[in-house]
């Protein structure tokens, strides 16, 4: 089914300028804290606009690769993680830095991270065409169960609360029906408000969640410079380095095995499979104490997690069109806007282009580890650009994002309206994530349930005779009980003094 | 009794919200009314919506005294929400600004005057705040008019 010599088409020099661009603009914006790499697609789609389709992608697969590393920059040098995924990294590569050992520390987190997302490379590449070709047999019994499994799995790992979970995921699905219905064509919860007749774009929500309420919430400690340490991190320091690694092949595939593992899962994905590798390498090491100390195991065991992490990710959205997670779930987006549908039917009619998405997706890793070696001192330097200056100019680049997708000024209100709402939403501890999701697969879920219901006469005993769906379904509901399982532990280990709170009504 | 009151505050909106999508739903033009029509889905969330909203309620309110509510870690400066809300304000301002003005003319002064309230007001700050916003404000007018093609406002 897949010819692979196809993904040489990635690489034609118009192409590898772009991917250059995107690793270093990803790499750039993953570097600063705060910044996440959802917040890097969110800022460089609008730079694909203007590009076809081969050239798009190619893009954005770049910036997300990048995106993801750059966070391992300012996890050691501020001990601050420039994404959630380089969490794991500050606890044993700041120390290392501390210790006067800076190059040393990232050469570990580049070569581990440009590892991770070989790896990774391998398992979408042999996964991808496997799934993809399994999912054709998916009709609307699999695929409403499948998307009750991604919002329940997302759910579920959401903070504290199930319901604001839930109330989450409701939301963004009501959002979903507003505007003209797929089947019908018939205008729904548009409050008469003729701009709404074509529902939500996706990419302005996204845009306005991510962006303006990070701004938001930063505007706290947007006067705090940064300490930065001095670093001398060379090539040959590099190779030294990369030498080194002979000694820690094991740790290496583990760890990128638990990315990939954990980024399949929906909802999860880099963020959480750096802190399950670490512990993971720490559990397996013979000397668990030096840990958090400046142990290099601890920083391969996180960078090479979540690069890998970002294949494990890929795997569902390119095979099913499922979101891993907030950054993929923008690329989803923006892969729409390119008229790109992900799923089994793009595998296995448009099968060029995911191979040009593989070939990205190998030489992005190559320019991402090239890039952080030859030009660590200009992502150094871009750490020190004050955030009052670069927060307004993010601002402008969002409006204009939303604006250039359909040049109207209402997807510049959708994503400012959004954005504040994605703000009180954080604020009040309602999870994001499932919002935003619940917004991308509510239209899928309608329609498939309607159709399954519609095949069953109106009843759901079809489910009943869909071995998969009864997976999925049974899979959505360990991962709830689960949930409550460990809410239940964590209140139990809880020692909550009871004291009077200051909002108390007698 | 204790109350939740950002918890309460969100579950009533969204109770009210809820009670207004139910409404709009009924104003849906059923003339062609079949089975799992075009209503069925979303009578379904706002079900769903209100019925969560009530139990958010519920949750936000301990009629008993008993429960061990954690004391929230998070202390409110008023000054920082000021800033962000004047912010957002601003924000909004350059939206009502920008189709009348232009992209040039509304994103220059919306720079400059964002970065004076987030960043330092010294004479040297000042200067490099006027240059970027007219830096930015052309550069990106040429990244995405002239060399991408794209329509900016």
């Amino acid at each position: 089914m897949f010819d692979y010599t196809h993904m040489l088409a990635a690489v034609t020099p118009f192409n590898i300028l772009l991917m250059f661009l995107g690793v270093f603009g990803g790499l750039v914006v993953g570097s600063m804290p705060g910044l996440t790499s959802t917040m890097a697609v969110a800022l460089l789609v609008p730079i694909t606009f203007g590009m076809d389709v081969n050239q798009g992608l190619v893009m954005l697969v770049a910036v997300y690769i990048g995106s993801i590393s750059g966070g391992l920059v300012s996890a050691a040098l501020l001990n601050i993680p420039g994404t959630p995924s380089s969490v794991a990294t500050t606890f044993d590569a700041y120390p290392m830095v501390k210790k006067g050992e800076a190059g040393k520390a990232l050469g570990y987190a580049v070569f581990a991270s440009f590892l991770g997302g070989l790896i990774s490379f391998f398992a979408l590449a042999i996964i991808a065409p496997v799934l993809g070709k399994f999912a054709l047999r998916f009709g609307p019994y699999e695929y409403f169960a499948l998307v009750v499994f991604t919002l329940s799995c997302i759910i579920s790992i959401s903070d504290k609360s199930l319901t604001k979970g839930l109330i989450s995921a409701t939301v963004g699905m009501v959002m979903a029906m507003v505007g003209l219905s797929e089947t019908d064509s018939v205008s729904r919860l548009t409050f008469g408000i003729t701009d709404l007749q074509s529902g939500f774009s996706v990419m302005p929500v996204l845009i306005g969640m991510y962006a303006i309420s990070q701004i938001l919430k930063d505007v706290e400690e947007i006067k705090n410079p940064f300490k930065l340490i001095n670093v001398n991190f060379t090539a040959r320091e590099f190779i030294r380095v990369a030498r080194l690694f002979k000694y820690s092949i094991k740790n290496v595939v583990r760890s990128s095995l638990i990315g990939i593992g954990v980024g399949i899962l929906p909802g999860i994905g880099p963020g959480l499979s750096n802190i399950v590798a670490y512990s993971q390498a720490k559990a397996a090491s013979d000397d668990p104490d030096s840990f958090g100390t400046g142990n290099p195991d601890g920083i391969i065991a996180s960078e090479s997690a979540n690069n890998a992490a970002t294949g494990g990710a890929m795997i569902p959205l390119l095979t099913l069109g499922i979101p891993g997670d907030a950054t993929t779930m923008m690329m989803l987006g923006a892969f729409m806007i390119h008229g790109v549908q992900p799923g089994p039917l793009l595998m296995r009619d448009h099968s060029e282009l995911v191979l040009i998405i593989l070939g990205a997706y190998f030489v992005s890793n190559i320019f991402m580890m090239l890039l952080q070696v030859y030009f660590i001192r200009v992502l150094i330097r871009a750490l020190t650009i004050p955030r009052f200056v670069l927060y307004p100019v993010i601002l402008a680049l969002c409006v204009i994002g939303s604006y250039a997708l359909n040049s109207s000024m209402s997807d510049v209100w959708v994503f400012f309206a959004t954005g504040v709402l994605g703000y009180i939403f954080t604020r009040q501890g309602f999870p994001l994530l499932p919002l935003v999701l619940g917004l991308i697969l509510g239209g899928m879920a309608e329609n498939h349930l309607r159709v399954s219901l519609v095949m069953g006469n109106g009843s759901m005993i079809g489910y009943l005779q869909r071995p998969i769906a009864l997976c999925f379904f049974a899979a959505a509901a360990l991962s709830v009980a689960y949930s409550f399982y460990s809410k239940y532990k964590a209140k139990k280990r809880l020692q909550c003094v009871p004291v009077d709170e200051p909002a108390t009504v007698e | 009794m204790r109350i939740k009151t950002g918890d309460l505050t969100m579950a009533v909106a969204l109770l009210g919200l809820s009670i207004a999508l139910y409404i709009q739903i009924g104003n849906i033009d059923t003339t062609m009314v079949y089975a799992m029509g075009p209503v069925f889905f979303p009578k379904i969330l706002v079900y769903a919506l209100g019925g969560l909203s009530l139990l958010l309620i519920f949750q936000s309110v301990d009629f008993t005294g008993r429960k061990n509510w954690c004391k929230s870690a998070r202390t409110v400066d008023l000054n920082t929400v000021l800033l962000r809300w004047v912010l957002a304000g601003m924000v909004l301002l350059y939206l009502v600004v920008l189709p009348i003005l232009g992209y040039v003319f509304a994103t220059m002064p919306f720079l400059f005057l964002a970065m004076c309230l987030l960043g330092p007001l010294k004479p040297k700050n000042l200067l490099v705040y006027g240059i970027t916003a007219v830096a930015v404000t052309l550069g990106l007018q040429y990244i995405f008019a002239t060399l991408l093609k794209l329509f900016l406002p």
